[in-house]
């Protein structure tokens, strides 16, 4: 039976497991319901929005969302909750057109038009949703409730001067909202109309931190005995669409918060630029508590998170029920994808001696080694014969004969794991075997999609023929399914990565120039395979990241987070200094290793990582050239000679 | 008499060869949609607003006039080295001596990224006696980048009294079928705002997103990446001014078809001429979703179907309308292809 492919979409905001009822189950989020003001940050898909969005006031009072299954939404139970949360999504233009105001009206002027457009934004939202929950809570209209003099106190508040101060259509809630919305939506048009700084302060009070917003929702707080003790949620989803400047604002309407109002916000991992705030000091610690979710500091080292399982299971599985209604328990990932997979029986099962004779005569080689015992892996015996030492101990070539059954143990530390995954690699690169590494199992899967729950829908949507044929096994009681092929895990897996390669953006940045974000990764790429030759593996480990010690400049900037957009880099900041890693779901498209890009980086300065990025392309070889050289030592031959992407 | 007889048949000949295609008639905006092979235009103009292109067919609106049809005309000329958009600067103020009564306003060597200013200086060189009641405007949209024909729409909309505008459209044709002869710009863009077309969002519910699919495909698929919308619509040219222009569409949007999750079976096809056929599937959209969603319609297919996107942001404030900034527009020559399209909007 041909059933729809049931991962074809890859939003995973259609997913109940990133329900209400989900997100309250977490341990943290008495805390994240506290007046804590918190950062959100994770992948795309990591569950930063779903967060934001249980603690909006139309969800947690009033039941409702458009993103969510309206079945989803019954389950929820609907217990009044301790806090009024109003979010504000910011949108990418918005940057553009608030950046060519900065530049031709100063940094200072921006960050007051800035910091006052929010303000009325959130008064606005407060109005709003205080508006709708006595619309649909009978008991928030009683005696105690003083909506006139609430009107009048936050007209006061909003509006300082009796001159400038509106008339409202009728003394309501609803015509308040109706005139700070108004505001605001002045303030943008001015800025996208590039209006003077001199026109806008003709119609606005400019506003300075967030005492505006603080204060109504004191109003509110004193004016309605049955809200008397709630607290205020401002939440700002992908803050890493701002600008620097204007996160400097955020950042002070943050340090400024006081009860009852906190913030909550959010940012795409790796992409919150700045602590600052307007005035040059940075937000403390703990004025902003940061979450990672699903994900370590570094998150590439997601496939070791258990919660990252847990989602994926469920994901996995309310798809699959949506085609298997029949289907009675979940179906195991590391089940049907294998847990992980054995790099080098798959290695020597996948390539082919006869097709290298060099190659050839150094498998027969290995296999006879490896029926004295000597070896296991086909990695370790090249190392070997390459001389590569990857313990220090001397003793332990001589142990090879001594004592084979402890030395083949010896090879089982992590070490030897670790060093393994790069020197397949190195071993494709010497025998020229191109790209026939096969990818699969779900820990591996989980690796290279560094907790990305669409790229993981985009690979099981690869694989759905043979998912269906599993499940069907699975529910008919007289067949045992097997394992997904390995080799059908691995076309899955290449062509997802070939698909994130072909979607980066190959239009030319500069005038003059055909460097864009793909030839920049096809730059990095480059760079990174020199160190998985022979030369440098002999010398040092694999180096997969750049490590930056300096501020960049913002149109580097600009570049490399669209690339990160691209989901094509990863960044690691730490401190001053930040990391640039591929994006390990490139690691099958370039055939580079796919352990974390951020164990081990070279540090460039910003001069040669912009040549490196921007500069020709005989320029960029000559960079790559220069960090091989002084990272491996000189070059023996021609360190282009296989490869001709750059020259 | 003689001259009579000659009117009659000039005017018979009007009649019967601009065809009528399409009209959308409503409280604030009325819209005629004409086709035409070959054809001309009797009526007289108190302005004509034409910008000077790289390409031949942007020179073509002087063969529609067979007498001095506009009281008034500015030119517009961005900033080139390259002579052929010399010569045809040159040509335009040829034709201007032979269709328009007082000498035409030259704007000239201005840089076509600076919208804003750009936008500015027009408006303020249009003469007063453009603004009277009734006033007649031209344009031809034909080699103008969409940025500037939708902001314009949108202004002259709110001139009170507003004038009718006919902006007349030829279409193309195309020498060559490689992508790379058919992309328009190229470069690392910013998103902005088509000025006058920011909408009023409301920023705390989620976005859709409209594409108008044409062949720059590289650029739908950066907007869905950077701006990630939280729902989608695709609208794709259809027949286009040669025959499998559609597929093209789709062979160039590929990776964005992919990436983006609609369904093949919820693709929508609008013709490439009529602007009408955009401005009422953009309705469906916007009707059906306008409590949930904000609304962004980004034009990246045809010039009728970004001018279609802009008249439908004229009738409803609240929708937004995105242009992805390239580093530069590609020069390319396009000849007049077969039809030529005349759109009246009153």
């Amino acid at each position: 039976m041909k059933r729809t492919n049931p991962f074809i979409d890859h939003r995973r905001e259609q997913e109940n497991y990133f329900s209400p009822i989900y997100i309250s189950q977490n341990e943290d989020f008495a805390s994240w319901t506290s007046l804590k003001n918190y950062l959100f940050v994770g992948l795309r898909g990591s569950g930063k929005t779903s967060i934001l969005n249980v603690f909006n006031y139309e969800l947690a009072w009033l039941n409702r969302s458009s993103l969510i299954y309206h079945k989803d939404l019954e389950q929820y139970t609907n217990i009044e909750p301790q806090y009024i949360g109003v979010i504000y999504k910011a949108e990418r233009q918005e940057k553009s057109n608030w950046q060519e105001w900065e530049n031709a009206y100063g940094k200072s002027n921006a960050q007051k038009v800035y910091i006052t457009y929010l303000n009325y934004y959130f008064c606005a939202k407060f109005v709003e949703a205080l508006h709708c929950l006595k619309s649909r809570f009978k008991k928030l209209n009683n005696e105690a409730d003083n909506e006139i003099k609430l009107i009048d106190e936050i007209l006061i508040e909003t509006f300082p001067f009796k001159s400038t101060r509106p008339r409202l259509a009728d003394y309501s809630l609803s015509a308040l909202k109706y005139k700070l919305t108004e505001i605001h939506n002045q303030i943008r048009q001015s800025i996208t109309s590039l209006e003077s700084f001199e026109s806008i302060k003709k119609y606005i009070n400019f506003a300075e931190g967030s005492e505006m917003i603080i204060n109504i929702c004191k109003h509110i707080n004193s004016n309605n005995l049955e809200l008397s003790d709630k607290i205020f949620f401002a939440l700002i989803d992908d803050v890493n669409r701002l600008t620097d400047w204007q996160l400097e604002c955020v950042n002070s309407l943050i340090s400024n918060s006081q009860t009852p109002l906190s913030f909550k916000i959010s940012s795409v991992f790796g992409l919150y630029q700045t602590k600052n705030k307007i005035d040059g000091r940075a937000l403390g610690d703990r004025d902003l508590l940061t979450y990672s979710l699903n994900t370590d500091a570094d998150f590439t080292k997601i496939s070791k998170s258990l919660n990252l399982d847990d989602i994926l299971q469920a994901i996995f599985n309310i798809r699959l029920k949506k085609v298997f209604p029949d289907l009675e328990s979940d179906i195991s990932l590391n089940e049907i994808l294998g847990e992980n997979f054995d790099i080098d029986n798959l290695f020597e099962k996948m390539t082919s001696p006869s097709e290298n004779p060099d190659f050839k005569k150094f498998h027969t080689s290995y296999k006879g080694e490896r029926e004295k015992g000597y070896y296991k892996y086909i990695t370790d015996y090249w190392l070997d014969i390459n001389n590569v030492a990857i313990d220090k101990d001397p003793k332990a070539s001589k142990l090879k004969k001594s004592d084979p059954i402890l030395y083949t143990r010896k090879r089982e530390s992590e070490v030897y794991k670790k060093r393994r995954q790069t020197t397949i690699f190195s071993i494709i690169d010497e025998y020229n075997l191109g790209k026939k590494l096969p990818f699969s199992s779900f820990n591996y899967i989980k690796h290279i999609t560094c907790g990305s729950v669409s790229e993981f829908l985009r690979i099981c949507e690869k694989l759905w023929p043979e998912i269906e044929q599993y499940v069907e096994k699975s529910i008919d009681a007289r067949k045992t399914p097997t394992p997904i092929d390995v080799l059908k895990q691995a076309i899955a897996i290449r062509s997802v990565s070939d698909r994130v390669y072909d979607g980066i953006d190959d239009k030319g940045l500069r005038d003059n120039s055909n460097v864009s974000c793909k030839i920049i990764c096809d730059r990095l790429s480059i760079l990174f395979n020199k160190f998985i030759k022979l030369d440098s593996i002999r010398k040092t480990t694999e180096c997969l990241s750049l490590k930056i010690n300096e501020k960049l400049p913002s149109d580097l900037e600009n570049i490399i987070e669209d690339i990160i957009l691209f989901e094509a880099f990863i960044k690691l900041k730490e401190g001053d200094t930040f990391k640039i890693g591929l994006h390990p779901i490139l690691s099958p498209h370039f055939n580079l290793p796919y352990r974390s890009p951020f164990y081990y980086s070279y540090t460039i300065s910003v001069e040669l990582f912009r040549i490196l990025l921007l500069g020709d392309d005989s320029e960029a070889k000559r960079v790559i050239e220069r960090i091989y050289n002084e990272r491996v030592g000189s070059l023996s031959g021609d360190l282009f000679k296989s490869s001709n992407n750059v020259e | 008499m003689k001259e009579l007889v000659v009117y009659q048949v000039i005017y018979l000949k009007v009649q019967t060869m601009w065809n009528k295609i399409d009209e959308l008639k409503s409280s604030s905006i009325s819209i005629e949609v004409y086709k035409s092979e070959d054809s001309i235009i009797e009526e007289e103009y108190n302005l004509a607003i034409i910008f000077n292109s790289f390409d031949s067919r942007s020179l073509e609106y002087a063969k529609l006039f067979e007498k001095k049809a506009f009281k008034n005309a500015i030119i517009i000329s961005f900033q080139s080295d390259k002579k052929q958009k010399m010569d045809n600067l040159i040509q335009h103020k040829k034709n201007m001596g032979k269709l328009c009564e007082n000498d035409p306003i030259i704007i000239s060597d201005i840089d076509i990224f600076d919208y804003q200013n750009n936008l500015s200086k027009i408006l303020v060189q249009i003469p007063i006696e453009a603004l009277q009641i009734n006033s007649k405007w031209f344009m031809d949209i034909s080699g103008v980048p969409i940025i500037y024909t939708i902001s314009l729409l949108k202004q002259i909309k709110r001139i009170f009294p507003s004038p009718i505008l006919h902006c007349t459209n030829f279409s193309g044709e195309y020498v060559s079928n490689a992508p790379s002869h058919n992309q328009f710009s190229e470069g690392y863009s910013r998103d902005i705002y088509i000025p006058n077309y920011a909408g009023n969002p409301d920023f705390s519910k989620p976005w859709k997103y409209v594409f108008l699919l044409g062949w720059e495909g590289t650029r739908s698929l950066s907007v869905l990446k950077k701006c990630e919308p939280d729902s989608i619509e695709i609208i794709i040219t259809k027949p286009g001014y040669k025959s499998g222009y559609e597929v093209e569409v789709l062979e160039n949007n590929k990776s964005f078809l992919l990436d983006c999750g609609v369904q093949e079976s919820n693709y929508i096809y609008a013709d490439a001429g009529n602007p009408l056929q955009i401005i009422r599937e953009i309705e469906t959209i916007y009707l059906k979703s306008k409590d949930v969603f904000n609304l962004c319609i980004v034009p990246l297919g045809v010039k009728p179907h970004g001018l279609g996107a802009g008249l439908f942001g004229c009738l409803n404030n609240d929708v937004s309308i995105m242009y992805q900034i390239p580093k530069r527009y590609k020069l390319h020559e396009v000849k007049r292809g077969q039809y030529i399209w005349l759109y009246k909007i009153n």
